[in-house]
């Protein structure tokens, strides 16, 4: 079968966008091997969608709510489905993880404790920059159940990470 | 010594964020494309805008999982009817159903109203339904059209569910959703014949009804009867017994009169008419062969070079709404096959045409309207001397008043 030519838009709207996209799949999960699993999902939807969703006023809210859909599927599986084949592109997967392992470990650990939708609502309201109002659209819940979701989210964080030692930001 | 100072969340996931990536990468752009390519030609489109339907999933549990059916009322979370659980029969097989029916083998009928486009053929657009009212200060938009005629992985047109959908795709506004099922059976029958005619899956081989309602995430769903629509049953449906609407939102289910059933998905709707909206649009909705008038008609193309329709969608004002924006998206197939190569005209009123698209592309302003051919010239020349250029030519503008429009897409082809 003759492969399908990829939209040159689409190639570059992501060439741009991949990173991004990763690194919020990658806040959500707390795994870079899920991340980028997550990342191709919705890299794949968002290109089934492509004749429509080229012209969209906010694209890069549409790709996250894309991935945060595929999260919170995914956190409804009792199985993880790859759809990247691990030997494809001849990783590395320990490459470059020379970070503040403490800090960060700490942050994920306590990120990792919260609910999938508090971690969601967190992530998206902090990494993403959304408001209460967008935030509750692109969960599909109530103002009032992100403000919630928000404040016990952060409390549990501070909590854990008091526990854990502190984080320094 | 334990060391905290101004914990700041935003700072510190973007630290987490950035200093624990790796180097390399798995995420591949190109293989996303063919893979969403294939996605898109299944018409899994529905499903992967909003996750997937609830109506779709709800289908899904209830081949195997156990219904419950509460007394009928007409609104979602009223009643106080103690529950009934029936237990709806596996698909595979006919089988006896809740009102002790047999599920024939050959449930699927097919819907009404959607012709196979043919190559190098006149085409008219037609849809098997429509919306009728709308609360137009709610909903500005309606969007609708068949999604993807493609039938290079043989699913089959027919077999899916026809959807339209009320509210702008791309805002974050309330959306009503509408979904046609070519089956000819009855609630909760609807969900037994569900799978084996709409094609409907989860993706993931699930095995068994624990499974099934984790993945979904909605247990068991309840049923509970609302008011007949135009003399035929309808349902809410919810995966609370107390028939309170969560996650994707509202969902009401009712027969039609051709014998299909119809599903209402609304998500952001206010909740104090919620029910009354949705039964009112139910009520409303025109069902049968509709004409789905587009802004622009292809003209005059020889049939030599075998255009096919391949996608078809409209956005237009909802009627009593203040939204005066309108586009639509027609897309068109050349060869055959796995062969096959596409191109989309993309039409906008003349002020209003995004600047994202067709970068480069031929377009063209007609009548109030922009027209672009959006594709890969070179591949598009394969098969049709002049390429894109050669076919917006034939492209006539009908202007932006739907008034002006028509339903026959491809006309005069020779």
């Amino acid at each position: 079968m003759a492969p399908h030519i990829p939209d040159e838009d689409f190639v570059e709207y992501m060439s741009l966008r991949a990173l991004w996209l990763r690194r919020v799949a990658y806040l959500l999960c707390q795994d870079w091997d899920q991340a980028d699993d997550l990342a191709q999902s919705a890299m794949t939807r968002l290109y089934a969608q492509w004749p429509r969703a080229r012209s969209f006023d906010n694209l890069d809210g549409y790709l996250r709510r894309i991935v945060v859909n595929c999260f919170l599927d995914e956190t409804r599986r009792p199985w993880w489905r790859r759809v990247v084949s691990h030997d494809a592109a001849g990783l590395d997967p320990l490459a470059a993880r020379e970070f503040d392992l403490d800090a960060a470990l700490d942050l994920r650990k306590a990120l990792d404790a919260l609910p999938p939708r508090q971690r969601a609502t967190i992530v998206l309201r902090y990494y993403c920059d959304l408001s209460v109002e967008q935030t509750a659209t692109e969960l599909h819940c109530s103002q009032g159940t992100v403000k919630s979701n928000t404040a016990r989210g952060l409390s549990a964080l501070r909590t854990l990470l008091d526990a854990q030692g502190g984080v320094r930001a | 010594m334990n060391e905290r100072v101004n914990y700041d969340p935003t700072a510190a996931l973007e630290a987490l964020a950035h200093e624990g990536e790796p180097s390399t990468s798995r995420l591949d752009v190109l293989r996303a494309a063919q893979d969403g390519y294939r996605l898109r030609a299944r018409r899994r489109i529905v499903r992967m805008l909003t996750g997937f339907t609830a109506a779709g999933a709800l289908a899904a549990v209830a081949v195997l999982v156990p219904v419950h059916i509460e007394g009928a009322t007409a609104g979602p979370a009223g009643g106080n009817a103690s529950p009934t659980t029936i237990t709806a029969p596996m698909s595979s097989a006919p089988a006896p159903t809740a009102s002790g029916l047999f599920v024939p083998d050959d449930a699927c009928q097919p819907l009404v109203g959607i012709l196979a486009p043919k190559p190098g053929q006149d085409y008219t657009m037609r849809v098997p339904a429509e919306f009728g009212w709308l609360p137009g200060d709610v909903v500005p938009d309606v969007n609708q059209g068949p999604l993807d005629y493609n039938d290079e992985y043989n699913t089959g047109y027919n077999e899916d569910a026809y959807s339209a959908y009320a509210g702008s795709l791309s805002g974050s506004g309330p959306l009503i959703n509408l979904y046609l099922y070519a089956t000819p059976v009855g609630v909760p029958e609807l969900f037994v014949a569900g799978t084996g005619c709409n094609g409907l899956d989860q993706g993931g081989g699930v095995a068994n009804s624990d499974e099934l309602a984790s993945v979904l995430g909605y247990g068991t769903p309840y049923l509970k009867p609302g008011p007949d629509i135009a003399g035929r049953p309808s349902y809410w449906i919810s995966s609370k017994p107390n028939m309170e609407f969560v996650g994707s939102g509202a969902v009401f289910t009712f027969e039609t009169a051709d014998d299909h059933w119809a599903v209402l998905q609304a998500t952001g709707l206010n909740s104090t008419n919620l029910a009354e909206t949705l039964v009112h649009v139910a009520a409303t909705l025109k069902i049968g062969d509709l004409d789905l008038p587009a802004p622009i008609q292809i003209v005059g193309l020889p049939k030599a070079i075998g255009m096919q329709i391949a996608q078809t969608y409209t956005d237009t004002p909802t009627p009593g709404g203040d939204q005066t924006a309108l586009d639509a998206f027609i897309g068109a197939s050349f060869g055959s096959g796995s062969d096959s190569v596409r191109m989309n005209f993309a039409v906008y009123p003349t002020d209003e045409f995004p600047a994202s698209i067709a970068k480069g592309g031929p377009c063209k302003e007609s009548n109030g309207l922009k027209i672009c051919a959006v594709g890969s010239n070179s591949e598009i020349e394969r098969y049709v001397p002049g390429g894109l250029p050669y076919l917006l030519n034939h492209v006539v503008s009908l202007g932006p008043d739907p008034a002006n429009w028509s339903p026959d897409l491809v006309v005069d082809s020779h």
